[in-house]
C-alpha cells in the first residue's frame, strides 16, 4: 500500500504509538525510507513521548501511605461550601448554567424595574401635559365649560386621605362651572363614609 | 465487597448512598479513587503539596456534586464515577496551572515545581528520571506544563493516560466512556500542544 506524504504525515503519531493496523503500519514504514521531513517529524514525536513518559509515576499502593484526604473537612464543609461548588467547579457545564442562572434572573428583574420605571414616569408625564393643555390660563379660556370640569376635577383632585387639601383644592378649577353638578365633588362621593363623618364635623 | 476495587453496580450503589447522606459509602470510594487520583495529579503538577491540594479539592467537590451526577451512557470498566471525577480533578488541576501561569506573567516570585523539590529536598518519586539531569527534568516538567496549558479537560487527560501512563487508546476510551475516534483526536490535538510547547522552548535542535 502506497502512500501520500500528508497521509503519513496524519499517520505519524498513531505510527509512533503503535496504534495503527499492519497494512497502514508498513505503508508509513515504507514512506519514511523515503521521506527524510517524515523521519525528522517522527523523530521529533519520539523525543517528546521519551521526554514525557519519565514524568510517569506508579499509582501509590493501598494503605501504604498515610490518608491524603480530609474526609473530615469534607463532611463539616458539606453544607457551608454547596453554595460555591458551581464557583470552584467552572468547567463542567452544568454547573456553569446554574451559575449563570441568578445572573439572568438579576438582569431581568432590572429590566422590570425599568420598564415600571419608565411606565411609571410616561403616565406622570402625559398628565403633566394634559394639565398643561387643558388646566392653564389661555386655554382654560378656549375651552368650553363642558369638558373643562370633568378634566379638572380628575387632575387636581388631591388624594382622599387629606380632606382638609381637598376642600381647597376643589374652588379653583371648578369656577369656570355654570352648573355645579355631582361630578363637580367628586371628591365627596369618593370619600368613605368616615371621612365625610369627619369633614361635616 | 472490596473497597479496593468495588464493581460497576456497587459503585453506582455507592453513589445513590452518598447522595442519601451516607458518609461510609463516601470513604469507600475515597480509598479506591485517593491512591489514582493522587498519581495522576502528581504528574499533572509535579509538587507533592499542590497534588494533594488539588486532590482534596476535587474530593470536596464530589461530595458537594454527586447528588446531581447521572451515570453517562458508556460502560467505563467498571467505574462509571471514574470520567466525572477524573474530569472534576483535570479541571481543577489545569485552573491551577492557569493561575499559576498568570502569576508567573505578573512577575511574582514563582518557583518551579522542580527547583522548589529539589531545594526542599521532597523529590517527586519518578524513579524515571533518576538517571536524567536536573535541568532536563526542569525541561520536562515544563513541556507538560506549556502543552496541559494549551488544553480542554479532556486532551488533557489523553495526554497524561496516553503520554505519560502509556495506555493504549482503548483503555482510555473505556475509562473516559469515550469512542477509540474521540480518544484518537483528543490524543493527536494533545500531541499538537507538546510539538507547540517543545518549539516554544526550543528543543527542536537537541533531536
Amino acid at each position: 500500500m502506497k502512500i501520500s506524504h500528508r497521509k503519513a504525515q496524519a499517520w505519524l503519531a498513531e505510527y509512533a504509538a503503535g496504534e495503527l493496523g499492519a497494512r497502514e503500519q508498513q505503508a508509513v514504514t515504507s514512506h519514511l525510507e523515503r521521506c527524510e521531513v517524515c523521519q525528522h517529524n517522527l523523530a521529533e514525536i519520539r523525543h517528546i513521548r521519551s521526554m514525557v513518559r519519565t514524568l510517569a509515576v506508579q499509582p501509590f499502593a493501598e494503605r501504604s501511605y498515610a490518608p491524603l484526604t480530609n474526609l473530615e473537612a469534607i463532611f463539616a464543609s458539606q453544607e457551608s461550601d454547596r453554595s460555591t461548588v458551581g464557583r470552584q467547579y467552572r468547567s463542567t457545564p452544568e454547573i456553569v448554567h446554574a451559575q449563570r442562572r441568578p445572573q439572568r434572573k438579576l438582569l431581568s428583574l432590572l429590566a422590570a424595574v425599568l420598564l415600571a420605571l419608565i411606565l411609571v414616569f410616561g403616565t406622570v408625564f402625559v398628565l403633566n401635559l394634559e394639565l398643561r393643555v387643558h388646566g392653564g390660563p389661555a386655554t382654560q379660556q378656549r375651552s368650553t365649560p363642558t369638558v373643562l370640569p370633568h378634566n379638572a376635577c380628575t387632575t387636581v383632585t388631591p388624594p382622599l386621605a387629606t380632606p382638609t387639601a381637598a376642600g381647597a383644592a376643589t374652588p379653583t378649577p371648578q369656577t369656570p362651572l355654570p352648573t355645579p353638578t355631582p361630578t363637580a365633588t367628586p371628591t365627596q362621593e369618593g370619600c368613605p363614609q368616615s371621612m365625610m363623618e369627619k369633614q361635616g364635623q | 465487597m472490596s473497597a479496593l476495587n468495588p464493581p460497576e453496580s456497587e459503585e453506582s450503589g455507592l453513589a445513590a448512598r452518598v447522595r442519601a447522606g451516607d458518609q461510609e459509602a463516601f470513604r469507600t470510594l475515597v480509598i479506591y479513587y485517593e491512591p489514582r487520583l493522587f498519581a495522576y495529579l502528581l504528574q499533572m503538577l509535579g509538587n507533592v503539596e499542590n497534588a494533594r491540594d488539588i486532590l482534596q479539592e476535587t474530593f470536596i467537590t464530589v461530595y458537594q456534586a454527586l447528588p446531581a451526577w447521572k451515570p453517562g451512557p458508556a460502560g467505563t470498566a467498571g467505574h462509571p464515577l471514574a470520567p466525572w471525577i477524573y474530569r472534576i480533578a483535570t479541571n481543577k488541576a489545569l485552573s491551577f496551572l492557569r493561575r499559576q501561569s498568570v502569576r508567573e506573567k505578573r512577575g511574582e516570585k514563582y518557583m518551579s515545581s522542580m527547583e522548589e523539590h529539589v531545594l526542599n529536598g521532597k523529590m517527586v518519586p519518578f524513579q524515571a528520571q533518576e538517571h536524567i539531569s536536573l535541568e532536563e527534568r526542569y525541561v520536562t516538567r515544563e513541556l507538560l506544563r506549556l502543552a496541559l496549558l494549551k488544553l480542554r479537560t479532556d486532551e488533557a487527560v489523553c495526554l497524561i493516560a496516553h503520554f505519560v501512563d502509556g495506555e493504549r487508546y482503548a483503555e482510555i476510551a473505556e475509562r473516559l466512556g469515550l469512542s477509540n475516534e474521540a480518544v484518537r483526536k483528543r490524543v493527536q490535538r494533545a500531541l499538537t500542544a507538546l510539538r507547540q510547547a517543545y518549539q516554544e522552548l526550543g528543543l527542536e535542535a537537541r533531536i
